[in-house]
């Protein structure tokens, strides 16, 4: 028995529920499906959220859910971090905070006070804001951004909702980013698609802890796009580890051997990068990897590998992706 | 020799304390013997063992936050953890006399923001909300399953110390809210009768992991005349090196043949660590 499993209590083991949403539907599903759990009721997500002195480091190995009503902004521009895959428009939501995989290198452990996972229930007010700020004209919008929602959706149970709503937004492309294994409720749609996040084995052993295998996911593609959903492979962000060179050419060699990329939309791939200060939060609540001591340069307020290193990282993924993908379906950032 | 150092540094940094803070002796008394404390030879309010302090504050916010804000004996930020044990009382009478909680929500009777706990480690007692109060409260119009006077203050003065996943609080039911004749040896008797339970509890706190303590290179630095900014990058690459290796750098990387004469072969010695390192 790992220390883990005899010293924390299971995550969830306690939910804080925001006086404003107790008794709304979807938060007592979610509540029924986590029947151990200690209900809480709060007034503020925030005063579970953003109290002081909190450790994520710690929080993290039992998380809490918080259920809550988002009352700000909910749709918001891409940031220039991220792809926007050649759209005019580039927006994203998060309706989840935080994210149940423990990724070393994970912007999410320097962007918020707490480990705890925030669900922000009032669907319908996101969907409201989403349709005041698309046009009719080309977007891309990012369903899973400060999480992996997919992964929560057995829980959360907040998709469906997005799924029914996504034909009004036919010249929108919807895209739902994951490492997990989640089979959509959904029939396939020509402007949804599933970016499936993919590093080699020894990548995901150091700095993925608790996702699914390369192997797995990449069975969870093939049961995709047998079911004729469109798939994006996301290779990002690209770790160095020893021995890098050998390691990504054969994880791209294996990619093109048990994947029929012709029918793959296209890949992303891109080596870490996270802004500067969220790299110094994340190095105070979370220190116990190697990640959070590598000696990386600060570039434009960007934490980075130095420019050599990034292009042989890259050239290790891009030159052998190449002999299996045009190079107009590849995006790098 | 100066390896002998860094060990001797780790090794310091590896030893806690688990701070018990009591409003009262009476709720102390039974913990005291428990872990067999003895008193501190100038101050009566403090008992001592093996990796324990307990501190007896004296009943309310006041004297908790004037005892916890003066504590005469250094506090390890990283590693130390604070409990606060003590009676309260119970707006249900279906929970017995004597039930332990672990408190997971803390009102204050102004109406403050509260604060919400970290319940972070396995343990078989259930959790409840509390609410403190300034006076003795005797009636049961509370918002919360329990009412008492010291966990608002106690958990607010404790962050100035630690972060929230070290600070614990743990309530006995001694009554019903209402007036009752309430003897020290009542409440002596629903802390013995919890001895197990705190017991169980405070072993798995001995398991709670600390952060990696960086080893001191202070003798390094100081024979190599580094400047603070290296001195900071050289502790990171050190923890870089850690987790990279499973052990801090030796004397191998860190012993040079001669001392540095002026800045520029300062500098060439730091280059010489830092390749290694990386």
């Amino acid at each position: 028995m790992t220390l883990k499993n005899s010293l924390y209590r299971d995550s969830f083991s306690h939910v804080y529920v925001e006086k404003a949403v107790i008794n709304s539907d979807i938060t007592k599903r979610i509540l029924n499906r986590l029947p151990e759990a200690k209900v809480i009721e709060i007034n503020h997500f925030k005063d579970v959220f953003n109290k002081p002195g909190q450790n994520p480091g710690a929080q993290k190995q039992t998380q809490k859910l918080i259920l809550a009503q988002n009352s700000g902004k909910k749709v918001y521009p891409g940031a220039p971090y991220c792809h926007d895959f050649g759209h005019n428009a580039f927006y994203y939501t998060s309706q989840v905070l935080n994210c149940p995989f423990g990724c070393s290198y994970c912007y999410l452990k320097g962007k918020f006070p707490s480990a705890n996972i925030v669900a922000f229930v009032n669907t319908d007010d996101y969907l409201s804001e989403l349709d005041s700020v698309l046009g009719s004209g080309d977007a891309f919008v990012t369903l899973s951004y400060d999480s992996d929602i997919a992964a929560l959706e057995p829980l959360l149970d907040l998709l469906d909702k997005w799924y029914t709503h996504m034909s009004k937004h036919p010249g929108t492309t919807f895209e739902l980013r994951t490492k997990s294994l989640y089979k959509p409720s959904c029939a396939p749609m020509d402007n949804l698609i599933f970016a499936i996040s993919l590093l080699p084995q020894p990548v995901i052993d150091q700095f993925e802890s608790g996702t699914p295998s390369l192997l797995k996911r990449i069975q969870h593609i093939n049961t995709l796009l047998a079911a004729g959903y469109r798939v994006r492979i996301a290779i990002d962000p690209i770790m160095d580890i020893e021995d890098a060179g050998a390691i990504y050419n054969g994880f791209v060699d294996e990619l093109g051997t048990s994947i029929d990329l012709s029918l793959i939309s296209d890949v992303s791939a891109g080596c870490f990068r996270m802004p500067s200060d969220y790299y110094k939060n994340m190095r105070k609540g979370f220190s116990g990897h190697l990640i959070h001591y590598y000696p990386f340069e600060t570039i434009e307020k960007q934490v980075r590998y130095s420019k050599a290193r990034e292009q042989e990282l890259l050239d290790a993924v891009l030159t052998p992706l190449t002999k299996h993908l045009d190079k107009s379906r590849i995006y790098v950032r | 020799m100066l390896i002998c150092s860094i060990l001797e540094i780790e090794r310091k940094t590896n030893e806690f304390m688990i701070f018990i803070i009591c409003a009262m002796k009476c709720e102390a008394s039974p913990i005291i013997s428990m872990l067999k404390l003895m008193p501190d030879e100038e101050r009566n309010w403090i008992y001592t063992g093996d990796g324990y302090h307990l501190v007896i504050t004296g009943v309310g916010e006041k004297n908790v936050r004037d005892k916890l804000a003066g504590l005469p004996m250094p506090v390890n930020r990283k590693t130390d953890i604070f409990i606060n044990i003590g009676v309260c009382g119970c707006v249900d009478e279906s929970y017995p006399l004597g039930s332990v909680f672990l408190i997971d929500e803390i009102h204050y009777e102004n109406g403050s923001i509260p604060y919400y706990p970290d319940l972070l480690v396995k343990s078989d007692i259930p959790s409840a909300g509390c609410t403190t109060y300034s006076k003795v409260k005797t009636d049961r119009d509370c918002p919360t399953l329990l009412a008492e006077m010291e966990a608002f203050a106690f958990y607010s003065e404790c962050l100035r110390y630690v972060k929230s996943d070290r600070i614990h609080l743990l309530k006995i039911i001694s009554d019903y809210m209402v007036l009752s004749e309430l003897t020290k040896n009542d409440i002596s008797g629903f802390v013995h009768k919890s001895r197990s339970l705190i017991n169980k509890f405070i072993a798995a706190l001995r398991e709670y992991p600390e952060e990696t303590a960086h080893p001191d290179y202070s003798n390094y630095y100081d024979l190599y005349k580094f400047t603070t900014s290296i001195r900071t990058e050289l502790d990171r690459l050190n923890m870089y090196y850690f987790y990279k290796h499973g052990n801090f750098p030796g004397p191998d990387i860190y012993e040079e043949t001669k001392e540095p004469s002026n800045k520029k072969e300062s500098l060439k010695i730091y280059h010489d660590i830092e390749k290694q390192l990386i």
